[in-house]
This record gives C-alpha cells, structure tokens and sequence, in this order.
C-alpha cells in the first residue's frame, strides 16, 4: 500500500498551525536583527571574537558590517560558465554483486562570440575492494556506503570540477559552480582515519584547483539555495547577548531566526553582502576547510555563495562569482542554469536503477555465475497479492 | 540519456544532414545534426544504407530531447528568437530537431523501385538531400502520387503539394507537369475535386 | 473505380492515327455501346452519325455515333463549376474526372479472320475495353462495297472521301422514298437515285416531274446556274413527254412527245383520287360512278356538258344521287375544262407511248409544265395514266408467268407531293397505294419524293423498302420516315443533326446498315463526267478540228 496520505495530511494540517502561530512571534526576531545589523559594530565584533578564541572557540570573521550592501557588477560578454554536480547508486545487500557506482554530470556553457554548450555525464562503478573501503592504519576497515559514499561523492564532484578547470581556455573568464556546500559536511561522526583520508584527498583536490585557477580570471563557488545556516546571525547575537557571549545559552530576541531571512530584510535584488571568512580550524587556516562565502538575493530568494578562501580578497573574483551567479540564476528563472543542466546530466532515474541491477546481473550471468537475489528483492520486483 | 555533442562548425559533406533514429516499414524519423536545419515539407530524401531508401519529408519536429523536460517560455524582453538562442547556448544540446519521411521507393541493383524496400532503413543510417536530377528522375513516374495521398503521417495533401512545387521546378514546362500529375491525382479521388483543386492551387509556384 | 485506372492503362495503348478513338466502357445491344474518349481526344471532333469500327476479340462490329455525352464522375463538380473551370485544375478534370462519352449503335459485325465474309446484322456486343475508331476507307468499302455495276455511288460518310455505294439491285426491289423539307436537296438525290437506275439498267424510269427538274434541266439555287437534267446525261436513254407544249417550247425543247388526255380515257377511279383535292364528299364521289353507268363511256363530258337546274334534278332523280352532291361535283368537275391537254378526241394514245419507250428500257420524263403549279392535275394525270400502265404491267407478267411472254422491264415510277393523294383514306383507293403494298409484284415499284411524310399512309411508309432522308424538322414526319425502324431513337439524333443542304441520312434495304451521307455533288462538270457524261459537242468541235488540221 502506498502512503496513507489522509493520516499524514492530518499530522501536516497540524503542524502548519503550529507553525503559523510561531509565525508572528518569528517576524518580530527577524526585525530585531535587521536593528542589531543596522546597528553592527565592526570593532566591537572584532574584540568579541579575539576573546572568544583565546577561549578555543572558532567565529565568523566578519570585516565589513553586515548591513553593507554591494550592487551587481556587469558580466564579461564572453563568459565560460561551468558545474559539475553528481548522484550515486549505493550498495544494495540484496544485489547479487556489491559495488557502488557515481555518476557525474557536467554542463559547460560559452557565452558571447561562439557561443555553444558541453553537457557529459562519466559514470564510475566502484567494484573492487580497494575501491570499496577505506583502510585504516590498524586494518580497521569502513565500508563505503550509505552516508560515507555520500561524502566521497562530494568529493569526486570537486575532482571532476578540478578536472573540467584543467580543459578550459586560459583567456575567458570563467565561473565555476558547484552544488550545495563547497567542502563536504557531517564528517565528525566518522573515525579519525576516515576523516584523515577525505580530507587529505580534498587537500590534494584543492591544491590542484587553487593552481589551475592562477593567473585565470576564475571564480570557484558553491551555490547553496535556501540556506539554512544562520552564522551570521549568530554572530549579531554574540554582540547583543552576553549569556551566549559568555558560556551561557541564550533564549534570546534572534534566536531561531536565519540568515537569509535578514538578508532578504537587508539586500535588494541583485545586491549581495559583504564577503565573510569562517576558518575550520583556529589554529592553521587552510583551503581545504576555510570558505569564504556571501549572500546574493537573487531576485526569487537568498542564495549563499560559498567559495575558497583563497578568493576572498580579490575583489574581481567576487565579482565575478556575484554577477555570475545573479545571471546564472535569472536565466535559470530562480536556479542556475549550468546548475541546473549539470543536475539533469548526473541524475539517475528509477528505471536508472532497475536498468543497472539488470545489466550487473547479465553480465555476471554471462560470466557464468548463477546470480542469487534476497527474496526481498524478488518481493519488490513482483509486487504479487 | 547523453545527448549527442552538438558541433556547430562541422558542415556536413553532400548534403547529409542527419541519421535514421528510427525505421518502419513505411517510413523513416532523421534527426537532425543541426537544429532547425530540417528539409522543408516534401523533400525528397534518401537515406544510405544497403538499398538506399528515398522518403518524402512529411512532419518535422523540433522538441526537447528528454521528454520530461519541456520548453519554458522566457517572456517577452528578448530583442527577437534568435538572441535567445545567442544567450542561452545550452538549449543547442537540449532540443533536437527531426523529420519524417514517407518511404516511396528505394534503389536496388542501380534501379529506381518505387515501392516499399524490403526492410526500412537502419538507425544511424546517414539521411541526405536528394539532387536535383535525382529528384528530377524520381518524380517522372507518378506512383509515388498514391503512396504519398495515403499516408497517415501529417497532411498527405500538403505534403503532396510541396512535393509537386519541388518537382514542377525542375521542368522546362512547369504546368504541363501540373496538368499530368493532377490527372493522376483526380483518378485517385475520385468525386473529390475540390480537393484535388486545393492541392494543385498549394503547389504552384 | 477500378475501371477508370484500366481504362488509362489502356489509353496509352490506343492507336491515335483517327481523329478520335475510345474504349468500350458499357452498354446493350439495344441501348447502344457506351465508349470512354480517350484522353488526347476532343469531344468536338466527334460527330452524331460517324461510322465507326470496334476491334472485338473475335469480331470487328461497325457501327455509328448515336449520341454524344458529357459524363463526371464527380456528381459535386457542377456546384462548383466555377472554381473548377478555372487554371489548371480545368485541364486536370477534362479527360479524368469530365469525359466525354459516345453513344454507339452497333449495326454489323463480321469474323476477324474471316476475309472474305461480308459483314452480318451483329447480334451480339464486343467486349469491354475493346478499341473504337472512325472507320477507314477500307471498312466502308468492305460494308457497304465498292463502286462497281450494281453499286452505285450515292455520296460519302461524313468526314471522309470515301464512295458509300447503294445496292441498285435491291434498292429497285422495292418502293423507295426520298424525303426531306423543302430546300434540303431532295431533288438532287432523285436525280442522282434515277441516274443510278438508268445506269444499272436494272430498271426503267417513269418520272412524273411536278416541276420539270429532272428531264431536260433543273435549278440550282446556291449555286444559281442550270444543272443537267436526265435528258443532258443520257441523251439515247431518254425521253421527254410533255404536257405543256409550250412550256417546252419556250424552253427550247422539243419533247418526244406530247401527253393529251381524252375525256373519254377519265374513270370514275381518276376522279376517287381527287376527292380530297376537289373537295368532294362521299356522295359525290360515288356519284360518279353512277354517272358511268348512266352515260357510258363518254360519262365525263356528257356530265360536263349538262347544264341547267332542270336538268340536273332530272339526272339526280334518275341516277337517285343528291341533287346537291350532284351539282358539287359538276363544278369541280368543270375545272378539268381548264386543263389545255385534255380534250374531247378520243384518240389519245399516251399510255402506249409510254410503254413502247419503256419496252426498249428508255426513260420518260413527264414534265408538267405550268400544271405542275395544279396539284389537280398532277394528281389526275399521274394517276391516270399510272392506272392504265399498271394493267397492261399486269397483263404481261400474268404472260410470262405463263410462259407466252416475257417479263416486262421493271419499272420505277417517280412521284412528287404523295402527301396530297397517298393520305391513309385515299391511299387503299389509288392506283400508288396497291403499287406500294404489292411489292414488285407486277415489276411495278414507286419512288416517293415529298415532304410531308407524316400525312402520307402508314402502310405505304411501312412498305418502303429504302428511304433517303433529309432534314426534317416536323416531330411527326420523323416519327413516320423512322416508324418500323430498329434503332429509332438513335436515328432520330443523328436525323436531327443532319446539315440543311446535301446531306441525307439513309437506310434500309439497299444499304446493310442506316448511315449519315454527304451526297455526291450533282452540277459541276466533274459530277456530270463521273455518271458518265461526254461532252458530244466537245467532241464534235474536236473531231472538226481533226479534220481540217488533217485535210486542209
């Protein structure tokens, strides 16, 4: 039986009238914060953070107030847009043989004096076993798969952005994109040596980008839609509340509240914020972990702009990034078009799916193994009463 | 699911101006190597396979290549349809324009049959634009006339029509061909005159 | 239509040397063949009348064009005429979905590989998709033979140079009649009829000529000059009665002989013909022969000679007639008075001079002179004398049946206006009626010229072997030249098409199938040559001239 939408639609209906009635009570928060922006102290802020990261704790860096608004550049008329995006199948236990395959799409436009387009898509299969896990010093073994294969796709998605860099015509500016946030997130759940290994592979990716795009008038970003971050609002409350400036928790005026609902409060279409810094680490910056990132209102919504940090004082790249994802995504009637075009190329469809359990199948069969599925599998493929 | 490369610079040689995506007994889909380059409405064509197979274009399409993904309309701002084209360079890979032919005949042992070939063509086959003595030698012999009248793709009466204007252009004396061609098409249908007088006023030149 | 896409199979197949050619699409023998053009022809070309040939698969059927049609396979085209008839579409339709149809009377047939065979009555039909075509000289010739002795020519096939030949023989068989409206060249087919038959010396003429045409010279009013009477062609074969003499005489003619009638020679009989044209009733036509019997012989002037109230009440009493009707009859009677060639001596002898030029096969012309204007005395005189020919052709052939004598020469006796004597009343009581209805039994057959045919006898019309028919425009007097006829309907579009000067539609005994002619021109030097005239004063002048370049 499908979903029984009649007892969700219930749940649902009761959830949006908690929701609208927190609805007032959530735009009273958001101008408080629009006042405390307003009102923000650069200084002071500074101050703030010094303190607060003798006390080991990691802050935005923000040098230039958040209420500072920056007007859309002009776009180069010839322009190279690119993304790349990916999906994967993960590993089925009731498959036959155990693999994992990524598919990455890319999507290359030229904008300008001839002008034409590259979509491609390069599927992988991960069969073996050196493909399949992660070793650690001590033959600990993690599988990839599940959440883990979702991080290694991220980062075959910087490797094939990489990759793609390497290809383009040194001359025209370009614009790089990718899809949600520029470094994989969620890693501290993983061991120590998992984690060792991604980031030493996203190291080494970064580096080969931060080369490539030297003496390119490039910019690398990552379009994130409808953040849901509120950095930055955490930040306006580190100079209002003392309780979070302190140790304590904070029931707060802004709390709950995100950044692109101020934003969207602060920016005009077209018009980005400040560039703000957040460095992974106090200690050592890197451009494997330190962003640098923006919001843009994009006209439809407010998007947030992640890049290296490497990026973050040159103006030029970042006003490259600006215009580029302005234009991007008005072309793309409120989504990047290359992003968009890039989504459609790495997208595996259900029949995808079925079309790849069949073909691992045939051929495992015309290798003359008898391919044995679970049951469970059988059950779904013949949904019988 | 990828769609082909498109390669704007790379003219075709001969007059090829696509490949067999799809083959039936009566007829044959081309899509197109450039979009919008599709021969106009009753050309004749013929694609290169072990017998080559002459077609009538007679529906032409340009659509998007997924199905799921349709066209959206980008408003009125833009200074005409071809600076849309200009600024959005992905719609080249995304869209694709293909036509179906009528088959009508085919050559074997360097002989002109005008009937059905044995077997349609193959897919990929290359789909070329007939010559003009070709067209010239294929179209003095009007039984493709019925063949083409009774088609169920599109409308067998204009197809019909520019067929007619094509061939007729190729004649030192356009209107006697008329004249001959629409005999043959009045023994077709029968009691139908104004038709046949709609068809003949389509196709002069 | 299955057939149409036959039938343009086929056309490609058809001969196109003849103006016109088709194919047999439908039909009955006795509707007629129904025949597809094909697409080079125009439906202009194609004439009501024409002869034609159809290639069967194991005959070849004459026959000829009865109707031409306009047929479409489209029953819309005419609502949307206009738009059709217009450009190119126009010449798309003509000759596909518009075509134009034939009409044809199959009338004879003959084995494809039988050469010699003449062609019989067809009594059956080709088959579909058979070919159609005008006749050639070759099939005219084979039907209807060429110009030998017995075969006269009487004119060609419309269209075509061809000599369409009658059959003297048969056509001499039997009564015959030329009709035709005033105008329409009837007197030129006699002549050319009675030519014919002095030539084939089948039979001898006896011509009772109304308007003195035929003997020495007539008129011709298109070309506004003489033409040749008999008498020109075969001076030695004819002679000329007259019963004007003046009349001749001022025409510079000496007749052979003069015709006077005694009132003696009148019978009762002579008078019955004219009861219509005198206008007498019943009764007093009877009377007459009341008269005979009272007076005798000379009944006639006797009765003439009676005058006085008195003495007509007295006779009436005495032969118990009608006072009245008795007095009617005197006065029509009396108009005989006027008539110069009759006259009370008894010793006329016409009837015997008529014979014993007919015995020697010469002809006789009878001109009338200025009683040919006197229907009256057309009527008595022809009558009369016809009568009295009539026994004595009876007396020698009961003779030589017999074995005492031999056959009398055939005679054709040639009469003009039958319509005012051979009506259906008075038609049983004359001399021509018996003639007509006997046949030859007496070697005796009548030439009818007259343009009312419709007043004339039914049965005399249903005796006629052989009728040339001109053009006619009285519904009734086609209905009468057609009545008895097979394949009437068809007759009647080809008669009504016919040209209003030398042309004649002909059909009957003499000819193997009814046909549209152009009669054989009669008045240039060229026609006079080819029934045989020489120039004797040419001659003459030739011969002189030989001489004196011979001898000085």
């Amino acid at each position: 039986m499908s979903l029984d939408l009649t007892s969700t639609s219930k749940q649902v209906a009761s959830m949006a009238t908690n929701i609208s009635a927190r609805e007032n009570d959530r735009i009273k928060r958001i101008e408080v914060a629009k006042v405390v922006a307003r009102g923000f102290d650069t200084k002071l802020y500074d101050s703030i953070r010094k303190n607060l990261s003798e006390l080991g704790r990691s802050t935005i860096v923000i040098n230039v107030a958040p209420y500072k608004t920056f007007s859309i550049p002009k776009l180069p008329n010839n322009l190279i847009v690119a993304a790349v995006d990916g999906s994967h199948i993960d590993v089925n236990r009731h498959l036959a043989a155990q693999c994992f395959l990524i598919n990455i799409g890319s999507c290359l436009i030229k904008y300008g004096d001839d002008a034409y387009a590259t979509l491609d898509s390069m599927p992988k299969l991960y069969a073996s076993e050196e493909n399949m896990v992660i070793k650690g010093r001590d033959n600990r073994l993690q599988r990839i798969q599940g959440s883990v294969l979702g991080i290694k796709r991220h980062i075959e998605e910087l490797k094939a952005l990489a990759a793609l860099i390497r290809d383009l015509p040194k001359d025209t500016p370009s614009s790089m994109f990718l899809d949600g946030t520029l470094f994989p997130v969620g890693m501290s759940i993983f061991p120590q040596f998992v984690r060792n290994r991604f980031f030493d592979e996203i190291d080494g990716t970064m580096n080969a980008i931060c080369q490539e795009s030297q003496n390119r008038q490039m910019s690398i970003l990552a379009y994130i839609s409808y953040p849901g971050h509120s950095e930055i609002i955490d930040a306006l409350r580190l100079t209002i509340c003392d309780e979070v400036s302190g140790s304590g928790i904070c029931y707060g005026c802004i709390e709950g509240t995100k950044d692109r609902d101020l934003f969207l409060e602060l920016l005009e279409t077209g018009q980005r914020s400040a560039v703000f810094v957040r460095n992974a680490n106090l200690s050592q910056s890197s451009i494997s972990s330190d962003i640098a990132f923006f919001y843009l209102h994009t006209g439809n919504e407010i998007a947030r702009i992640e890049m290296p940090s490497w990026t973050a004082n040159r103006s030029d790249i970042i006003d490259l990034a600006h215009a580029s994802c302005f234009y991007q995504s008005k072309k793309g009637s409120g989504y990047p078009t290359v992003l968009m075009e890039a989504h459609e190329q790495a997208i595996i469809t259900a029949s995808d799916r079925d079309s790849f359990v069949k073909l691992v199948e045939l051929a495992l069969n015309s290798n003359g193994i008898i391919t044995r599925t679970s049951q469970k599998n059988i059950s779904k493929r013949v949904r019988h009463i | 699911m990828n769609p082909k490369r498109q390669n704007t610079e790379n003219k075709s040689p001969q007059g090829i101006i696509g490949e067999v995506i799809r083959g039936s007994t009566s007829q044959f889909e081309t899509q197109c190597y450039e979009l919008y380059k599709m021969p106009r409405l009753g050309t004749l064509v013929v694609s290169d396979d072990e017998y080559p197979i002459f077609g009538v274009v007679s529906h032409s399409v340009t659509e998007s290549l997924d199905p799921t993904r349709t066209p959206r309309p980008r408003g009125p701002g833009a200074e005409n349809v071809k600076s849309i084209y200009q600024e959005n360079p992905q719609l080249q890979n995304l869209l694709a324009s293909k036509f179906i032919s009528i088959i009508v005949g085919y050559i074997e042992n360097d002989a002109i049959l005008r009937k059905l070939s044995p077997v349609p063509p193959r897919i990929l086959s290359l789909t070329r634009i007939c010559t003009e003595s070709e067209v010239s030698e294929f179209s003095s012999n009007f039984d493709f006339i019925a063949r083409l009248l009774n088609s169920t793709i599109g409308s067998p009466d204009d197809v019909l029509a520019s067929f007619l204007n094509i061939a007729a252009q190729l004649r030192p004396n356009p209107e006697q061909y008329f004249v001959d061609a629409g005999k043959e098409v009045a023994t077709l249908l029968p009691g139908q005159m104004r038709r046949v007088n709609l068809i003949l006023r389509n196709s002069s030149i | 239509m299955n057939s149409d896409e036959r039938f343009e199979q086929l056309k490609r197949n058809v001969n196109t040397d003849n103006l016109w050619s088709g194919v047999i699409v439908g039909g009955s023998l006795s509707e007629g063949l129904e025949v597809r053009l094909t697409g080079d022809s125009s439906i202009e070309e194609v004439k009501v009348g024409r002869l034609v040939t159809i290639e069967g698969k194991s005959h070849r059927f004459f026959g000829q064009v009865s109707d031409v049609l306009l047929e479409t396979s489209d029953r819309n085209l005419s609502s949307h005429s206009e738009e059709m008839s217009v450009g190119i579409i126009s010449d798309v339709i003509i000759g596909t979905t518009a075509y134009g149809k034939i009409k044809i009377q199959p009338k004879l047939s003959v084995e494809i590989n039988e050469k010699s065979k003449t062609p019989q009555a067809a009594k059956t039909i080709p088959p579909h998709f058979s070919k159609v075509a005008t006749a050639s000289h070759a099939d005219i010739e084979l039907i209807f033979g060429k110009e030998a002795p017995g075969k006269f020519w009487i004119g060609s096939p419309l269209d075509m140079e061809t000599k369409l030949c009658l059959d003297i023989n048969e056509f001499t068989k039997r009564s015959n009649g030329v009709f035709g409206k005033s105008g329409t060249g009837k007197t030129f087919l006699t002549r050319l009829l009675l030519a014919g038959i002095l030539q084939s010396g089948k039979a001898a003429n006896l011509v009772f000529d109304m308007h003195s045409e035929y003997g020495w010279q007539g008129y011709s009013e298109t070309k506004n000059h003489q033409v040749k009477g008999l008498k020109q062609l075969f001076p030695s074969k004819v002679a000329i009665f007259s019963l004007d003499e003046e009349h001749s005489k001022r025409r510079g003619l000496t007749p052979d002989y003069v015709v006077r009638i005694g009132y003696k020679e009148v019978e009762p009989e002579d008078v019955e013909i004219l009861r219509e044209s005198l206008n007498l009733s019943s009764q007093a036509a009877d009377a007459t022969h009341s008269l005979q019997r009272y007076y005798g012989k000379n009944w006639l002037l006797e009765f003439l000679n009676l005058s006085g109230t008195e003495a007509f009440n007295m006779l009436a009493g005495q032969i118990n007639v009608n006072q009245g009707a008795l007095s009617a009859l005197h006065r029509r009677l009396n108009e005989f008075r006027r008539f110069e060639f009759m006259d009370a001596d008894s010793t006329h002898d016409s009837v015997n001079q008529i014979l014993r030029y007919l015995d020697r096969g010469i002809n006789v012309v009878l001109e009338f002179g200025k009683y040919g204007r006197d229907t009256d005395a057309y009527i008595l005189v022809a009558n009369l004398l016809t009568r009295r020919i009539y026994d004595r052709y009876a007396a020698y052939k009961e003779r030589s049946l017999s074995g005492t004598g031999k056959e009398p020469t055939p005679l054709v006796i040639t009469i003009e206006e039958a319509h005012k004597y051979l009506t259906a009343e008075l038609a049983s009581q004359t001399i021509f009626g018996t003639i007509a209805r006997e046949m030859r039994k007496y070697n005796v057959t009548l030439l009818i010229v007259d343009q009312r045919p419709s007043q004339i006898d039914e049965e005399v019309m249903s005796q006629l072997g052989t009728k040339l028919v001109c053009l006619l425009d009285n519904n009734r007097d086609v209905d009468s030249v057609l009545s008895g006829t097979s394949g009437q309907r068809k007759l009647r579009s080809v008669l009504s098409s016919l040209d209003s000067r030398q042309q004649a539609l002909v059909f009957g005994h003499a000819l193997p199938m009814p046909v549209e002619i152009r009669v054989r021109d009669y008045g240039t030097s060229e026609s006079y040559t080819s029934l045989g005239y020489t120039d004797t004063n040419k001659d003459k002048a030739q011969i002189n001239k030989d001489k004196s370049d011979l001898f000085g």
